[in-house]
């Protein structure tokens, strides 16, 4: 299908999929009262689940799901891999380490969760990005390593969850993956990375799309490899780091979403890129939506909910087409 | 010209290719031959800066590795040996071929998509543009390869075993669509063969390797005259027929 297409059936579909994330909760909302309190003339309460609850959710669900899509789309083009996502290559083990830990050390610093994510998953990213660097910036090896230090990095946080189980409990909460209780606050910062790194992931795609054709035939074609890649990991990193910061370990959208994208669109990250983001957005949002609606007054956290609708559809479209598990 | 001087290969204890000297003449079609492990690819790899190497590799008075990776891509086209089949089309895939010339947008300006469509008709890649790589035979990929090579635009073109993966007839049209390229665009190959035959058929020049280092380097002739491929192949020659067609076979 042509990318224009694609896109063009997106964007509605995303901005439909926001309005009745916004309009849709425990207090449903109509599309009038929805604009009342958009314009301020509403009632105080309207106007307060709107921009104190529904909205931050929202932004929060299509911010995350871009940011894990896009990391998942540079993942799977520097490694060649379409197993690569950020919960494959120690990003999110390293966010959840620094979790633990926090919570370990400073029981009471609920509110410093994010920070020690965006800094875990940072310094996980780092570590990659320096042994990468020293063994050449080769595709296998980045995987290797990344699996290499999610390994290390589950083994102390499984240490670390045994000593403690108040601990563990709190830190199961982190692992699923929600969108609860988010503020527009929480959300500025990694908004602007998330943007910021999208746009470099955009501006390196056509480069990217090269290395499609194996590392020599890149060099030959005047890239500089491991410079490209080590700076798309560098992006990748920062998106999921961003995301992992205010909502947890959603790590299922970075995997599955690149998936979809390259069916409709082919290899090339300049035409995945746009549409995982878009398609990782929606699917969020949606599956936010369908969490905290279906089962009310209970409340499915986001990240269970994706696992459960999206393993299995994962799964279909891998027995629909074989030699899926690499791309090249 | 693409030249060699001195051009010396350690990995680690090993020495991969020893005082490599030699030139390509301009619009032929050079065959590198060598036994297995001779040292073939690596060479092209050199050329490729993939390698640390000492000695020089020119062209004409720029030295190779002084070059940013864009300027050269400008001067030497390479096709290595294997190269992955991704789900994208031949006219993508043809595209990359411009990326030496591309600003940092990325875009393709009408004179990159002549030289792209330019490029698939010259390796007779035309019908191949809408179909995805990874749907084509292997003869097919490797004018998709080609036309990806071509639309760079070099002089200069270095393609390892290009053929490696084609049966004769497949073989023969895409040596002989590098003979007329090399005429009609003024283009300089330097192609590694493993069939001697083939070699012999198609190449005007030779360049020779054996354990890292050169045997040989000079016209098909000298190359044929010298028996340097049966010495070094320990190969029997045959001449056949009125033509005068020349097969290697085993002694």
């Amino acid at each position: 299908m042509k990318l224009r297409r694609i896109i063009s059936i997106c964007i509605p579909l995303l901005a439909l999929t926001m309005t009745a994330g916004l309009c849709f909760g425990s207090a449903p909302l109509s599309l009038s009262q929805l604009w009342e309190a958009a314009t301020g003339a509403g009632e105080e309460s309207v106007g307060l689940i709107l921009w104190q609850i529904r909205l931050p959710r929202v932004a929060a669900g299509v911010l995350a799901g871009i940011g894990m899509s896009t990391a998942g789309v540079l993942l799977q083009s520097v490694t060649a891999n379409a197993l690569a996502s950020p919960n494959i290559i120690g990003i999110n083990s390293g966010a959840g380490l620094a979790v633990i830990l926090t919570l370990t050390a400073f029981p009471m610093a609920g509110g410093a969760l994010p920070f020690a994510a965006f800094a875990g998953a940072f310094a996980a990213a780092l570590v990659i990005l320096l042994a990468a660097d020293r063994i050449g910036g080769s595709r296998s090896g980045i995987l290797l390593i990344g699996i290499a230090v999610t390994t290390l990095l589950n083994a102390v946080i499984s240490f670390l969850s045994l000593l403690d189980e108040g601990v563990l409990a709190q830190y199961n909460h982190f692992t699923v993956g929600s969108l609860k209780g988010i503020r527009m606050d929480d959300l500025m910062i990694p908004a602007v990375i998330i943007v910021g790194a999208f746009g470099g992931s955009l501006a390196m795609s056509g480069r990217l799309g090269v290395l499609s054709v194996g590392d020599a035939a890149a060099a030959a074609l005047g890239i500089r490899v491991k410079r490209l890649r080590i700076g798309a990991l560098a992006c990748a990193a920062a998106c999921a780091a961003a995301v992992v910061s205010f909502a947890g370990l959603l790590g299922f959208v970075g995997l599955v979403v690149p998936h979809i994208a390259r069916r409709l669109v082919g290899q090339q990250p300049g035409k995945m890129l746009p549409v995982s983001a878009l398609m990782g957005a929606i699917l969020v949002v949606l599956a936010d939506l369908l969490g905290r609606t279906l089962f009310a007054p209970s409340e499915l956290p986001v990240g269970i909910f994706m696992s459960l609708i999206g393993a299995p559809y994962f799964l279909i479209l891998l027995c629909r087409r074989r030699q899926y598990a690499i791309v090249s | 010209m693409l030249s060699f001087h001195n051009l010396s290969v350690r990995l680690g204890q090993r020495q991969i290719l020893e005082d490599i000297s030699f030139s390509l003449r301009p619009h032929r079609l050079t065959a590198l031959v060598g036994r297995n492990g001779s040292g073939k690819s690596t060479l092209l790899a050199c050329v490729n800066q993939r390698i640390p190497y000492t000695g020089e590799i020119l062209e004409g008075e720029k030295n190779l590795a002084l070059l940013q990776p864009r300027e050269r891509a400008k001067t030497v086209a390479i096709l290595p040996q294997t190269i992955p089949a991704p789900n994208i089309t031949a006219w993508e895939m043809a595209c990359f071929g411009r990326n030496p010339y591309l600003d940092f947008t990325g875009r393709l300006t009408r004179k990159d998509k002549e030289a792209v469509a330019a490029a698939l008709r010259d390796a007779g890649a035309e019908s191949l543009s809408e179909r995805y790589v990874d749907t084509l035979s292997g003869g097919e990929k490797q004018r998709a390869a080609l036309a990806m090579i071509l639309a760079q635009n070099t002089p200069i073109a270095l393609l390892d075993e290009p053929t490696a993966h084609m049966d004769l007839s497949h073989e023969a049209a895409f040596l002989q669509m590098l003979t007329s390229l090399k005429q009609k665009k003024k283009k300089t190959f330097l192609v590694v063969l493993h069939d001697l035959t083939v070699a012999a058929q198609y190449a005007d020049d030779f360049v020779v390797l054996d354990g890292g280092r050169l045997v040989f380097a000079g016209t098909k002739q000298e190359c044929l005259d010298g028996e340097i491929l049966e010495k070094t192949f320990s190969l029997k020659r045959y001449t056949v027929g009125e033509e005068g067609k020349i097969f290697f076979s085993a002694e």
